[in-house]
């Protein structure tokens, strides 16, 4: 039974979500047999260990240092380097966030160890760990295999694996990891993060009206607003619309923003490029307005608007008002 | 990522498969000499089609089409006698030098790329359906450079071209005035320095000294302006005789007074310019300013506006299509309705019709200025000839299709084409100017009609009537044609002892019916190379007999009527 | 003093508006059906180097691993204002991200000094390439990525975009260094990557492009490095969506729709 090792991401004190899927994934690959240990590493995170424990680890290394306060790759690489030093493990899963897809690969490129990102899912049979990723624009789904023995590297997708119930109860070791970081690794700096403060829960809206670079203003902006309040939705938007200032940067889905499965999803002025795609095509219902009837958004809509989203919105914010 | 080159099956097919570049080539390049940079005719004609493809189609679909609606809806301004273009325009000519294409035509030695106008008469097209405006600056450059590398000093080319060549130096041409627009011979604006009116050529510089009002001057606020202007005494030689041609540098004596706000290419500048004691360059010889320099500069620029209309009429076209592909009514897409099904099938027709007709021409252009080049006297005059004939003939039928195109393709998009959110809004104001300026409709008409009662043209035609198709089909298509042709000739030679102002009367009619026969022959032997073609062929001269039929009767019960109640 | 730059390129299946399946019966990419062209956020990356030699003057080489084909985006740097191409002569299929970057780290030691190496992100076949990665360790250089701009460049540095959950973080990376570039130069006005340019292609049409074999670049046997490997290949069946057009002139149409959604909820 393979032994696997879990990098528990940080952000702003909170445990990603994806890493806690990762540890239910972890659990699934190790069985009965296999051992899953995890690695906490930041700045003033050691507290969250416990959590870690009771979604399913069996033992956690915590690298709490002032140095890991903002993630670059080096240090958080020798983290995890020292970590499966110490506890050799098969496999090693990681969130596919921007931090995740960036160390997992940086380690597995120091080990020469085998590694896809951006994974659906992750198995192992008769021994052999294979990881499964969708590529040409989700057309087509691929199994990876090492080519030989020895460790794999993959980053999960969220909802790749469901979220783990926590148990109190469970027991495992914690203990801290010491860090011996050379010059030659603290020379990449972060000098500034311009990152918005989460105001709203995209995750759980049942319905997010969405806008992107087609609602062409704020004033444009304001029309999608007033639907969204009429419909009692949330407010979505690609990464245009966050990059133009016209919303904070935690109302960004897609590939750099949330993932949503909402019950309805309405896209407004949005053209559906598989960044934002990956973000929102799993939601239950899919209504597109776009002017350009050959917007990939339409491929996956199931109510086509082809119109102008300035004439269209506030009618439909009108018949709901009435 | 779309490409307005290759996206563009008809005129990929014409560029590729229909022009004749050995012939071009052979007129115009030596290969084998040191400073051409083609093994042989094969690797020019690729080098043309890769540049059409990149930088051209990609510039065009990528970066110049997304800029026209903001171009359209800022446009130009005047202050304090500056001219201030849209941010998305400065960046259109920034992304045009960035991509060397300004000197499309230039020679080489003059740092240009020396293709043959075919070969910018397409990129011109291919530019004007992403922004039609924009021709103005890309597709009148070469006309502009080209007479100045035929008829100015080697001094004046030397100091000119290359900076044309780069863009550094946009052009205009200043020939209209408030009171000479179509009728060029009552020019006023005046160079001192004419005997009889003031011997002022300073004796140093040998410069000339231009005065007077220029209006309706696209780009008038360019670097190098071509003036057409009175130098001679009007009572020794009055009228055409009297003019010459200059070269005026933009300086503080060039004042543009205001910019005219016009109905449709708002992103080209129609400017009103003052010559206050301006000092200018005289190019080539005195009294020939009209008779050869303009009528040579109008000819290019004539062949550059066909191509733009063509570019509006291949965007209203696909506009229409789409349009109408997406929009559903009674539960089915629009043009799955009859009417509207057969307005797409002629709309497209009609744009493949004048892209015929306008390579056909773009092409004699190239043999002309190739014979003219090599020293070929007997060709030049024939190429000449049929140049002349053509070029008004293809600027007349481009520009009134373009216009029917998109009058054809808003209403397509009924009420939603009148609203300012579809393009086809601004496509029907851009090519409005396309049929009325460098001549009106009705000036190339009554250039064409004289030529075409001559039998400038008959060789051409002859020749196109004696083609013998293989295909059964298409020589049975070709008979249908034939009669046509033969209804033609008999109103061209009732015509020959007519006057000049019935036949001016009746051009309209001659001149389409010889268009609507010329394209119907193009289109038939396209048809021999591309097998979608026969249908564009068979619709076309389908409609032909009854056209020409109809033509052939109004002229001939033409009348002079005015009529008043 | 004008740095050098690295620009990695790569040309890729164009399966944007292939119609059908990309997987043949057998579970092969189908080949015949696809063209091929110059990876998107490849092209970024050559505008990112690009535009630092128009801002400040740079050396910039473009690297491809490919048989002849590839010759074709290395071409078309020359033709955008690359000064200096190789081509790895080998055949990429096959090979993963490691091997590919142990090639190409060769090729990048004998091309020369080099302060700063630039990759795209994105490759269809997946959504992020792990080329940059291996290329940094291969190199032994730090490296950053989904950089969306190169904020700022020398001396002996530079300061990355890049972008995370949430916003940019700017990141600052001594030379030697690698940038993967992602989407969102193209955000920017002019949208696109720039053209060829007409008299430089010219020029440049028969220009030579210079062979480094695998051995050349250290990795005789490239295929003896490849970590991962693909074991099968299936189509993913599209999600059935009953799609529905909504006429938005038609008040009734939309009343309709709302219903419908808001109902199944």
């Amino acid at each position: 039974m393979p032994n696997v090792l879990v990098f528990a991401e940080v952000n702003d004190g909170v445990l990603h979500d994806v890493s806690l899927q990762c540890l239910s994934a972890a659990r699934q690959v190790a069985g009965a047999g296999g051992r899953v240990s995890c690695l906490l590493a930041g700045h003033g995170v050691a507290g969250l260990a416990p959590a870690l424990v009771a979604a399913g680890a069996d033992s956690v290394a915590v690298a709490d240092d002032e140095r890991l306060a903002a993630y670059v790759t080096a240090p958080f690489a020798k983290a995890v380097g020292a970590c499966l030093d110490a506890n050799p493990a098969d496999l090693l899963l990681l969130a596919a966030s921007t931090v995740g897809n960036d160390l997992g690969p940086a380690v597995a490129a120091a080990r020469k160890a085998a590694c896809a990102v951006d994974c659906d899912g992750v198995a192992a049979q008769g021994g052999t760990i294979s990881l499964r990723r969708a590529g040409y624009d989700r057309k087509v789904m691929t199994t990876f295999v090492p080519a030989a023995a020895g460790l794999v590297v993959g980053t999960l997708r969220d909802g790749a694996a469901p979220a783990p119930a926590a148990d109190a109860a469970r027991q495992g070791a914690i203990a801290p990891l010491a860090l011996d970081l050379t010059p030659a690794e603290l020379v990449s700096k972060v000098l500034r993060r311009d990152v918005a403060k989460k105001t709203v829960n995209l995750k759980d809206a049942k319905i997010i009206v969405a806008a992107g670079a087609g609602v062409g203003s704020p004033d444009g902006l304001a029309l999608v607003r007033e639907l969204a309040q009429a419909l009692g939705a949330e407010i979505g938007a690609t990464r245009a619309v966050v990059d133009a200032g016209w919303l904070p940067a935690d109302h960004q889905i897609g590939q750099t923003g949330a993932t949503v499965r909402p019950d309805v999803y309405l896209a407004c002025g949005i053209s559906g490029a598989v960044q934002h795609r990956v973000g929102m095509m799993d939601a239950r219902t899919i209504v597109a307005i776009n002017s350009d009837a050959n917007a990939p958004i339409f491929k996956i809509a199931h109510y086509k608007i082809v119109g102008d989203l300035k004439v269209v919105v506030p009618k439909l914010a009108k018949l709901l008002k009435a | 990522m779309p490409n307005y080159y290759t996206d563009n099956k008809d005129l990929a097919f014409i560029m590729d498969q229909v022009m004749d570049w050995n012939a071009i080539l052979a007129m115009k390049e030596t290969f084998g000499d040191a400073e051409c940079p083609y093994a042989d005719a094969e690797e020019a004609k690729a080098t043309f089609l890769e540049m059409l493809r990149d930088p051209v189609g990609e510039l065009a679909a990528n970066r110049i089409a997304p800029r026209a609606e903001e171009i359209d809806d800022i446009g130009c301004k005047c202050e304090n006698g500056q001219v201030i273009f849209p941010e998305a325009l400065q960046r259109n000519l920034k992304d045009l030098c960035d991509a060397q294409l300004m000197g499309m035509t230039i020679p080489r030695r003059f740092g240009g790329l020396q293709f043959p106008e075919t070969v910018y008469t397409a990129a011109i097209e291919v530019v004007s359906q992403a922004d039609a405006s924009l021709m103005n600056f890309f597709g009148l450059q070469g006309g502009i450079a080209e007479t100045i590398n035929e008829f100015a000093t080697e001094e004046l080319k030397e100091q000119y071209l290359p900076r044309m060549s780069t863009g550094e130096f946009t052009g205009a041409m200043a020939l209209t005035e408030p009171d000479a627009g179509s009728d060029l011979a009552a020019v006023q604006t005046r160079a001192k320095g004419g005997e009889g009116i003031t011997a002022q050529q300073d004796p140093v510089t040998g410069m000339w000294i231009i005065s007077g009002a220029k209006r309706f001057i696209t780009n008038g606020c360019g670097d190098v302006i071509l003036v057409l202007a009175r130098s001679e005494d009007p009572a020794k030689k009055g009228g055409g005789r009297g003019l010459s041609f200059f070269l005026v540098e933009k300086g503080p004596k060039v004042k543009v007074r205001r910019i005219e706000h016009k109905l449709g290419i708002h992103g080209s500048p129609t400017c009103e310019i003052y010559f206050d004691e301006c000092p200018a360059y005289l190019i080539g010889s005195r009294g020939m300013g009209l008779a050869r320099y303009t009528a040579w500069l109008m000819l290019a620029a004539r062949l550059a506006i066909g191509a733009q209309a063509q570019g509006i009429a291949q965007a209203a076209l696909e506009e229409a299509e789409k349009y109408a592909k997406e929009r559903e009514q009674f539960g089915k897409p629009i043009r799955d309705f009859p009417q509207v099904a057969a307005m797409l099938a002629d709309m497209r027709m009609r744009c493949e019709a004048a892209r015929a007709v306008l390579y056909a021409t773009s092409e004699i252009v190239d043999l002309h200025q190739g014979a003219e080049a090599k020293g070929l006297k007997d060709e030049t005059r024939r190429y000449g000839r049929i140049a002349e004939s053509l070029t008004p003939i293809a600027k007349y039928y481009t520009t009134e299709v373009a216009n029917r195109i998109c009058y054809d393709s808003l209403q397509i998009h009924g009420g939603n084409g009148f609203m300012q959110e579809y393009p086809i809004e601004r496509l029907y104001r851009d090519v409005r100017i396309t049929n009325i300026y460098e001549g009106t409709s009705q000036i190339q008409v009554n250039w064409a009609v004289s030529r075409l009662v001559r039998g400038d043209v008959d060789d051409v035609m002859d020749g196109l009537a004696k083609h013998v198709f293989a295909d059964a089909d298409l020589a049975r298509l070709q008979g249908e044609i034939l009669k046509a042709f033969e209804s033609y000739k008999s109103v061209v030679a009732w015509l020959k002892d007519k006057e000049v102002a019935f036949r001016e009367l009746v051009g309209p009619n001659v001149t389409d019916m010889f268009v609507d026969i010329y394209a119907a022959f193009l289109l038939l032997r396209h048809a021999e190379k591309w097998e979608y073609k026969r249908k564009v062929a068979a619709r076309f001269i389908r409609q032909l007999g009854p056209r020409v039929a109809m033509n052939r009767d109004l002229a001939l019960n033409a009348q002079f009527d005015t009529l008043a109640p | 003093m004008a740095i050098n730059i690295v620009v990695v390129v790569r040309e890729v299946w164009d399966t944007r508006d292939l119609s059908g399946s990309v997987l043949d019966g057998a579970g092969a990419v189908r080949a015949g059906a696809m063209e091929t062209r110059f990876e998107p956020e490849d092209l970024n990356a050559l505008e990112a180097a690009l535009r630092i030699k128009d801002a400040q003057g740079a050396q910039v080489t473009a690297i491809a691993v490919g048989e002849t084909r590839s010759v074709d985006v290395l071409r078309e740097c020359l033709y955008r204002g690359a000064d200096k191409v190789v081509r790895v002569g080998a055949d990429p299929a096959g090979l993963d991200d490691q091997a590919l970057a142990a090639l190409i780290a060769g090729a990048i030691a004998k091309a020369g000094p080099c302060d700063l190496v630039l990759v795209g992100t994105a490759v269809p076949d997946a959504e992020n390439s792990l080329l940059g990665r291996h290329l940094a360790a291969a190199l032994g250089v730090p490296a950053v990525s989904w950089v969306d701009a190169v904020e700022e460049v020398g001396p002996g540095r530079a300061v990355a975009k890049r972008a995370v959950e949430m916003g940019y973080e700017f990141v600052e990376v001594p030379f030697p260094a690698l940038l993967s570039m992602g989407v969102a130069l193209l955000e920017d006005d002019p949208r696109a990557p720039r053209p060829a340019k007409a008299m430089l292609k010219l020029k440049m049409k028969k220009a030579e492009v210079p062979v480094v074999s695998p051995a050349d670049a250290g990795a005789a046997d490239p295929a003896a490095l490849v970590a991962m490997k693909v074991a099968t290949m299936e189509a993913i069946a599209p999600r059935v969506i009953e799609s529905q057009q909504v006429d938005p002139e038609s008040e009734a149409a939309l009343k309709g729709m709302l219903d419908a959604v808001l109902k199944g909820e």
